[in-house]
């Protein structure tokens, strides 16, 4: 785990480090003389960062806690698994599609899509349950949303 | 006064009007527990139907579904790790791995039954007491808010586990970080937005939070496809489920806390309940004889201090709102505009001008949780099945529904959108073993410690010696400072103890 | 061919004839950029109420709210200019160009009809003694800098504050300017006594003025606020300030006019109805109406106001 952490350390401190430069660009309030506008900002990323690299010290020098479970290839692996990364990538298409396509028929595509590939086994049977639920879950959302809180969908 | 609430009960005890606080009760129930669509969607959808409706008729309706929303946040808290609100994210810590070890029954109990006790007794106080605890919520300056934030952070340390504390804080910076991007209330200018002005309005609570929690979640659970074996099994005994309320009254002295504690950080403007579940989960963990269980599921008042601290809190922000007219919350901020809709000024003259109306609140409150008690013996074996359905099934319709309900909060894409990247965020915490429940917390207190501190300074021209000179924020302060430090100490010398006799 | 070509111009042209007659032939979205339960949601919710009836179809509140607004306005600046999305917005739009917040204004809009307006005025804490224009002079007179005002920096209140300030002849620098966002929190730091002098809505303050917890200073306005008939207005006393909140409606840029007339003659009878106006009076708004040429003149005028204290007092500057 302790490559794991250092890799959380890192992103964490260049992000927190980014967000600092930036913070130097914003200007003083003339309006008022006792607060700044950089105070706030730079007292929390201050802080963040002196956190960030007391963790990363902590992971480097101290011995790593004895709970050592999962080596990093497994948590790489863990992390990248076929199904996983299929439904994110699902999941970001169907994003995408909601303004060409337009929400009910994206939805219902992306639902119907969904369910199909995660079964384990394909079969008609599944197919026919999977596009039920698809057409069920439509009706719900549109009758609770739009027909009794008369909300807007996207 | 009297004459008044039988005024109020009148109003109250029509038949239709009761009927209207059931439907608001199950509907806020059912819109609650679902994942994705929060409390805020349903009561920011229900206020502008209620326009149209009669005042004696449309307060009651609001208030079931306000009670019933708020609480039914901890079914999907509990049984499938996904908060619907920040109110129930404590509820995750204990719930969700109790629920986990086959114990789903007993967690909800334990959750149903503290939280409509908390919320009675915060109803009291909202009777009883209103007035007085009104004046308590007037002598916060920004100074007691910018303690109290202080304090809700250092409570962070009590909820990691041993050894990742520091991290929990880094996490929290994530979200303190994440909570500058946008405009800059105070000084009106645009900050980290890198040119994009979708950026400008910062990011929202509800997204981030349902992002961060059902993503990494719903990715994980896709490894359980097709495997029943390591499905939750859970045998539903409704005896069972009435039992566990003789457990809950056999942990008063933690109900009495959370309650306490719920009420006061209800009371006060701008906090409410996504605040008080964590303070009350991290004192029941700093009083518990076994701190190292906490988090487990093993304890039945790790489970049951949020639930009741959150419940508290929705009476405790009832009283400024209705005595002072301030908002407590995002919800009370929307049920206040019902008010005003109406011809109703909710302030200090509303005792006196609207007396029947107070009542009405009153009334409906408690009667809105007797039936949020009575729905949930009927709702609890329906999400329970709801559970054991198979994961493909489940994962596109709660994805669905996160997406959809992301985009009801403010009729924007852009929303959506921040919940694939706080779910992104997530997935690389969860994977990181970071707990994302400080990033919420840092998104929540973020703004508010900022206000809070530039007008603590601009008031005090400059000077910090306020923060210290004040009895409250001193106080505050103080045992912020002594919960960080004695614990490892304490800690060390029990250790110790423990080791000398052996 | 020829002949083919003529009946299709035809029917097109027939068709763009029916389409324009039949304006609006599905619900209208008015967006409200800010959250809802705040005055600007209340005012366009009410004022959509008054709408029914006199435009067939029904008209929906959608709020978006984000960055002062911004959020909002820019989604109905770049929507489709079909007439079907609208806005609802007040002067804050402007103070983002003139400030260098937001780099457009209502030039960026095709206005539709001015109606509804919210009276703001200055208020102060009970305990601070104040109670009208010529005390709050004497007081800071006799200790410049004790005194403060809380304002959202750039924002609506700032630009009332800096308005009023200005005509009762206050100078800036003796008043210390807190910077503080919301109506309620501005209020609540009066009545604990942390902060003096509070720029608000009229209906706002309303409740805290009649419990004796704030003192009216200034109505900015040209008529006394029916809702505070007692509090006089700073044109009575010496300092004529006049910044009501005006909410306009403002359509897409390239919004055809013959819709923005339909929707305007609608907007117009709508306000001028007395069932509406006494339905907006309970919310302490007036109406002001106004549409066409006249609205332009108005819009104008207000911008070169709002442009003038941002010149003046230097809040430009500092924008870009």
């Amino acid at each position: 785990m302790r490559t794991i952490d250092l890799i959380f350390s890192g992103v964490y401190l260049t992000v927190l480090l980014i967000a600092f430069t930036q913070i130097g660009d914003l200007r003083e309030i003339s309006a008022a003389s006792f607060t700044s506008a950089k105070l706030f900002p730079q007292l929390v990323l201050g802080l963040g960062l002196v956190m960030g690299v007391i963790e990363t010290l902590r992971t480097l020098f101290l011995p790593s806690p004895a709970d050592e479970g999962i080596g990093f290839r497994q948590t790489l692996a863990m992390t990248f698994r076929p199904r996983r990364m299929l439904l994110l990538a699902l999941f970001v298409i169907y994003l995408a599609a909601i303004k060409p396509l337009g929400f009910l028929i994206a939805t219902g595509i992306f639902c119907f899509a969904t369910i199909a590939l995660l079964t384990p086994r394909v079969t008609p049977v599944s197919l026919v349950i999977a596009a039920l639920v698809s057409v069920c879950t439509l009706a719900l959302i549109y009758q609770l949303l739009v027909v009794y809180l008369q909300a807007f969908l996207p | 006064m009297y004459d008044l609430m039988l005024q109020g009960a009148a109003h109250v005890f029509q038949p239709w009007t009761l009927f209207a606080i059931f439907c608001g009760v199950t509907g806020g129930l059912v819109i609650g527990s679902i994942p994705g669509l929060t409390s805020t969607m349903a009561i920011a959808l229900m206020v502008p139907l209620t326009y149209a409706m009669e005042i004696e008729f449309a307060i009651p309706l609001l208030m079931g579904v306000y009670c019933g929303a708020i609480s039914g946040g901890l079914v999907g808290a509990i049984l499938l790790n996904i908060p619907g609100t920040p109110a129930s994210a404590g509820t995750c810590l204990d719930g969700y791995p109790m629920a986990a070890k086959g114990q789903a029954t007993r967690a909800l109990g334990l959750a149903v039954y503290s939280s409509m006790i908390g919320g009675v007794l915060s109803g009291l106080a909202l009777v009883l007491i209103a007035p007085t605890l009104a004046k308590v919520a007037l002598s916060f300056g920004p100074w007691e808010y910018f303690a109290l934030v202080v304090f809700t952070f250092t409570c962070i340390s009590a909820m990691s586990s041993k050894g990742r504390a520091v991290k929990a804080f880094m996490a929290a910076f994530i979200g303190l970080a994440l909570a500058l991007v946008g405009l800059d209330e105070a000084s009106g200018q645009t900050r980290l937005t890198f040119g994009f002005t979708a950026f400008e309005s910062g990011f929202y609570e509800l997204p981030a939070l349902i992002g961060l929690y059902a993503i990494p979640q719903l990715l994980a659970d896709t490894d359980d496809i097709g495997r029943s074996a390591t499905m939750i099994k859970i045998n539903y005994k409704l005896r069972e489920f009435m039992g566990t309320f003789r457990e809950v009254m056999s942990r008063k002295r933690d109900l009495g806390r959370s309650t306490f504690l719920g009420i006061v950080i209800g009371i006060l403007p701008g906090v409410g309940p996504g605040l008080s579940n964590i303070v009350a989960y991290s004192q029941a963990k700093r009083a518990s004889s076994q701190p190292e269980k906490f988090g487990t599921g093993e304890l039945p008042e790790s489970v049951m201090s949020p639930e009741a601290a959150n419940n508290a809190s929705m009476g405790g922000a009832l009283i400024p709102m209705l005595t002072l007219g301030i908002p407590g919350d995002a919800s009370t901020l929307m049920m206040l505009g019902a008010f005003m809709l109406h011809g109703i000024d909710p302030g200090p003259l509303l005792f006196r001008d609207h007396g029947d109306i107070v009542w009405v609140v009153f009334i409906a409150f408690f009667v809105a949780f007797a039936f949020c008690t009575l729905v949930y013996h009927f709702f609890i074996p329906l999400t329970v099945k709801a559970i054991s359905v198979p994961r493909q099934y489940v994962i596109p319709v709660l994805l669905i529904l996160c997406t959809v309900g992301c985009y009801a909060l403010n009729n924007r894409m852009f929303d959506v959108y921040c919940f694939l990247g706080f779910g992104l965020l997530g997935y690389f915490l969860h994977i990181a073993r970071v707990p994302v429940l400080p990033v919420i917390l840092g998104l929540i207190l973020g703004p508010m410690a900022e206000e809070q501190l530039s007008l603590a300074l601009a008031f005090g021209q400059g000077s910090v010696l306020p923060f210290v000179t004040r009895p409250i924020s001193g106080t505050i302060l103080l045992i912020s400072i002594l919960s960080l430090v004695l614990p490892p100490i304490l800690g060390r010398r029990r250790r110790r103890k423990a080791v000398e006799p052996a | 061919m020829k002949f083919s070509s003529y009946a299709l111009a035809a029917a097109v042209s027939a068709l763009a004839a029916t389409s324009a007659l039949a304006f609006p032939d599905k619900p209208i979205e008015l967006v409200v950029p800010f959250s809802p339960g705040g005055g600007s949601d209340v005012s366009a919710r009410v004022f959509a109420q008054c709408l029914e009836g006199q435009i067939d179809q029904k008209v929906l509140i959608k709020n978006i709210e984000g960055a002062r607004g911004k959020i909002g306005e820019v989604e109905v600046r770049d929507a489709r200019p079909d007439g079907y999305k609208l806005l609802w917005a007040h002067q804050g739009m402007d103070m983002g160009l003139a400030t260098g917040r937001s780099d457009y204004n209502y030039t960026a809009f095709k206005p539709v009809a001015s109606t509804v307006a919210m009276n703001y005025g200055i208020f102060a804490g009970a305990n601070s003694g104040i109670d009208g224009v010529e005390s709050l002079k004497s007081k800071v007179s006799e200790n410049p800098g004790s005194y403060t005002i809380g304002t959202a920096l750039n924002g609506f209140s700032h630009f009332a504050a800096l308005d009023f300030l200005e005509q009762a002849g206050v100078s800036v620098d003796d008043v210390r300017t807190i910077p503080m966002s919301g109506d309620k929190n501005r209020i609540v730091a009066a009545i604990q006594g942390n902060l003096t002098l509070v720029p608000t809505a009229v209906g706002a303050a309303a409740p805290y003025v009649d419990s004796g917890d704030m003192k009216p200073v200034a109505v900015l306005s040209a008529d006394r606020d029916p809702r505070l008939g007692d509090a006089q207005t700073g044109q009575e006393q010496g300092a004529d300030s006049q910044f009501a909140m005006y909410f306009t409606t403002y359509a897409p840029k390239d919004t055809p006019q013959e819709a923005i007339d339909t929707l305007a003659d609608a907007w117009i009878a709508a306000a001028e109805d007395p069932a509406c106006q006494e339905k907006l009076g309970k919310q302490s708004m007036t109406v002001v109406p106004a549409k066409g040429t006249e609205l332009d003149d108005v819009l104008a005028k207000r911008y070169a106001r709002i442009e003038e204290l941002a010149d003046k007092f230097n809040l430009t500057s500092e924008g870009n």
